[in-house]
């Protein structure tokens, strides 16, 4: 039988639904948006057996309200006459709360599936779900399948073939225990879902009357009789009768709480070991998200970080050095041997080989940071820190949200930027766009890496973790001033998951850190390559050509000096210093890839080049105070242009970009300024 | 002759660099701003879409 059936993929947020979906349809999707709104529309299309699929994977909601623009178009489809059967995909490790959503979709009246994905993390987590109870509490159809495995995706789609117009495919068989005292003698039991309370059963009852009389071109009155119940704003417009008699109040929480009760006993009946997974998680959160002790734990793990980066990384980086060291002495003699010039020797040597190869000398210590950051995530921790740090980013005037995009900054500026559009009010979007760039991307740390071994040799670790706690001291300073000025008092809340604390996967922390490392590589071998060729040219080029050992006179040292004056109160009115804040724009690792240029020196992490680099600057009296008013500095001041390019472009406005990069120019300079005026006359 | 190899080899740093940037420019007109790799970007599945 040759028939098209369409299928609407719906499910929770991060449920795998979209990977199940690209399972099916592979290569044969198409983006669009739905009609007039900007939220993305995904189709596609397969065939199994005679059976032609037209798929549709709906946007990720967590009910069938009306608050978002997601879940209204889902709603919207679902009610039409354009899908044949919906496929609930339910996280299966977390099912509480997705069989809300499945309730929701139940109460409609459509066909509707359960697939419960994510079995294989289920059986790791020694859980069990009884998939012959299941289907009689809900009286659908319920197929266990792995999107990432692949497995039960025949199954699934031969159910949905077979279940085009079943409401209802097995009868109910469940005891509602939450209605015990029920005294309602019409037992509506074996004919829906969920039975709510004597008193909404009523009400139900006798909207659903006052529907057939009065609108009998309506199709399955109880979901009516709810949705008003609920005062739904859409349903009660739609109805267009006026049924304050009957709906005194709203009954939306009670309904809520009751679907709740019910998804309680369908958990207790059918899912098994849960308690003990849940115990564990429990206990730990009351630790690591205290109230009091929350914040400090957290400071105290990314110290823990810190201490690793440089401990494990410092003992790495001198393969490193060994290796950059003879590559570079290697380099020298191949160039002399085939006769090349004094100025392509320069440029190899002096120019990309210091500034690339220095840079990646502390590629263990991004290594080590970006390791950490990922075991700390896939463990289930840094879900938490939003939640923690949700007290603290209120009396901001910003949600436990907004915390989600600053985090992203510890990694790198742009996603962090990019990730704001999560807030839904702009002004709190806007806040967020300008105070994240405050804080410390990893980009920065071979800086810090570089002048606090230099400069503060015994309290290295301390003094770059310092840095990133005056970051983040310094956004939420920012903040607050910036909510004293709206004088807003909005009122926040955070929905956000938090999942169960898990043993860190060895293959995912592969992945995620292998893409971080390849980034850097790349990085390294495409704008620090350029960036170092071009601070080469400015450094050894001037109005009259090529300088030679003496720079003073080259278009570098011109920029540099240009910005003495200003740079001079903040400790760092050094020609050389200026280069390198400018250099910094294409990217913060550049900052240091100029100091190996500037001061020819290529193996800039190793004892040797870190001891050059520190007679170099001694002899302009640069000390320990004008070593941390510049890590101050790079710390605070403009990122990189791919940043200020992300920024104009999340809050559509040059005028924001120009303000956010005079903000930090400004922040930059007076806190350099600040720190370095008093330390310089306290030492 | 004898400045022959070192010549290439400056050609082929100049071509690689000038390729380096062209490619960057085109990556942001496209509204691909990422320098850090889209491991972690939210837009990482629209940033060859085109932006409204």
């Amino acid at each position: 039988m040759n028939e098209e059936l369409n299928v609407g993929f719906i499910g929770n947020p991060n449920c795998g639904k979209t990977t199940l979906f690209n399972a099916y349809t592979g290569a044969k999707l198409k983006v669009a948006n739905w009609p007039g709104v900007t939220v993305e529309k995904k189709e596609g299309a397969m065939k199994y057996h005679d059976h032609h699929f037209k798929l549709v994977d709906l946007p990720g909601i967590y009910s069938l309200t009306s608050y978002t623009m997601e879940e209204k178009l889902s709603r919207e489809y679902i009610m039409s006459d354009q899908v044949d059967v919906i496929v609930d995909i339910a996280d299966a490790s977390s099912l509480e709360r997705n069989l809300y959503l499945t309730l929701q979709l139940i109460e409609l009246g459509k066909p509707v599936i359960l697939a419960l994905n994510m079995m294989d993390i289920v059986e790791e987590r020694g859980m069990e779900i009884d998939l012959h109870r299941m289907p009689e509490m809900l009286g659908i159809p319920v197929i266990p399948v792995s999107a990432r495995k692949k497995t039960g995706l025949d199954i699934l789609m031969h159910t949905v073939a077979h279940h085009k117009k079943k409401i209802q495919q097995y009868s109910y068989e469940h005891h509602h225990a939450h209605l015990v005292n029920s005294q309602d003698k019409r037992n509506k039991h074996d004919q829906y879902v969920v039975v709510y309370s004597d008193e909404i059963e009523h009400k139900i009852d006798q909207l659903v009357i006052l529907l057939k009389n009065e609108r009998p071109d309506l199709v399955n009155d109880r979901w009516y009789a709810i949705k008003l119940l609920e005062q739904d704003e859409e349903v009660t417009r739609q109805v267009g009768l006026d049924v304050s008699s009957i709906v005194d109040r709203s009954y939306e929480q009670d309904i809520i709480n009751q679907k709740y009760d019910f998804i309680d006993e369908v958990i207790e009946e059918c899912l098994v070991n849960k308690a003990v997974k849940e115990a564990k998680t429990d206990k730990i959160d009351a630790v690591l998200t205290n109230r009091y002790a929350g914040i400090p734990i957290f400071l105290g793990i990314m110290a823990m970080v810190f201490f690793l980066t440089f401990t494990v990384g410092d003992f790495l980086k001198g393969y490193f050095e060994i290796f950059l060291e003879h590559f570079s002495g290697g380099a020298a003699n191949v160039l002399s041997h085939i006769g090349a010039g004094e100025m392509v020797s320069s440029l190899i040597c002096d120019g990309i080989i210091a500034g690339v190869g220095g840079i990646l000398t502390f590629l263990p210590n991004i290594f080590i940071l970006f390791l950490a950051l990922a075991i700390l995530e896939d463990s289930g921790y840094m879900s938490r820190v939003a939640y923690i740090m949700d007290g603290l980013m209120g009396k901001l005037g910003l949600s436990g949200r907004a915390f989600i995009p600053m985090l992203l900054g510890f990694g790198c500026s742009v996603p962090a930027v990019m990730a704001s559009r999560a807030l839904e009010d702009i002004k709190d979007r806007r806040k967020t766009v300008l105070v994240t760039p405050f804080m410390s991307c990893s980009a920065r740390l071979p800086i810090y890496v570089l002048f606090s071994e230099i400069f503060f040799p015994d309290h290295a670790m301390l003094v770059a973790y310092s840095m990133y706690v005056i970051g983040l001291v310094v956004a939420i300073t920012i903040a607050l001033i910036m909510k004293l000025f709206e004088g807003k008092k909005g009122v926040h809340t955070l929905l956000i998951e938090l999942p169960e604390y898990k043993t860190p996967n060895a293959h995912t922390i592969f992945i995620y850190v292998w893409e971080k490392v390849k980034d850097y590589l790349t990085k390294a071998g495409t704008t620090i390559f350029v960036a170092s060729i071009i601070v080469w040219f400015v450094l050894n080029f001037g109005p009259n050509g090529m300088v030679g050992d003496d720079v003073s006179g080259s278009f570098g040292a011109s920029i540099g000096r240009f910005l003495i004056p200003v740079l001079a109160p903040a400790g760092i009115g050094v020609w050389q210093i200026g280069v390198c804040l400018i250099s910094g724009l294409a990217a913060k690792e550049v900052v240091v890839s100029s100091f190996c240029v500037l001061f020819g020196i290529s193996n800039i992490n190793s004892s040797l080049g870190m001891m050059e680099l520190k007679a170099n600057l001694s002899a302009v009296s640069f000390g320990p105070a004008n070593a941390y008013a510049l890590m101050l500095f790079c710390l605070l001041y403009t990122p990189c242009i791919a940043t200020l390019a992300t920024v104009k472009r999340e809050l559509s406005s040059t005028k924001w970009m120009i303000a956010s990069v005079v903000l930090q120019l400004s922040v930059a300079w007076g806190v350099a300024t600040l720190f370095y005026q008093i330390a310089s006359r306290l030492i | 002759m004898k400045y022959v190899i070192p010549t290439i080899l400056l050609i082929l740093i100049l071509s690689y660099a000038a390729f380096v940037i062209h490619r960057k420019i085109k990556k942001m007109k496209a509204g691909q701003f990422c320098s850090c790799g889209c491991g972690d970007c939210p837009s990482s599945k629209k940033c060859n879409k085109n932006y409204n």
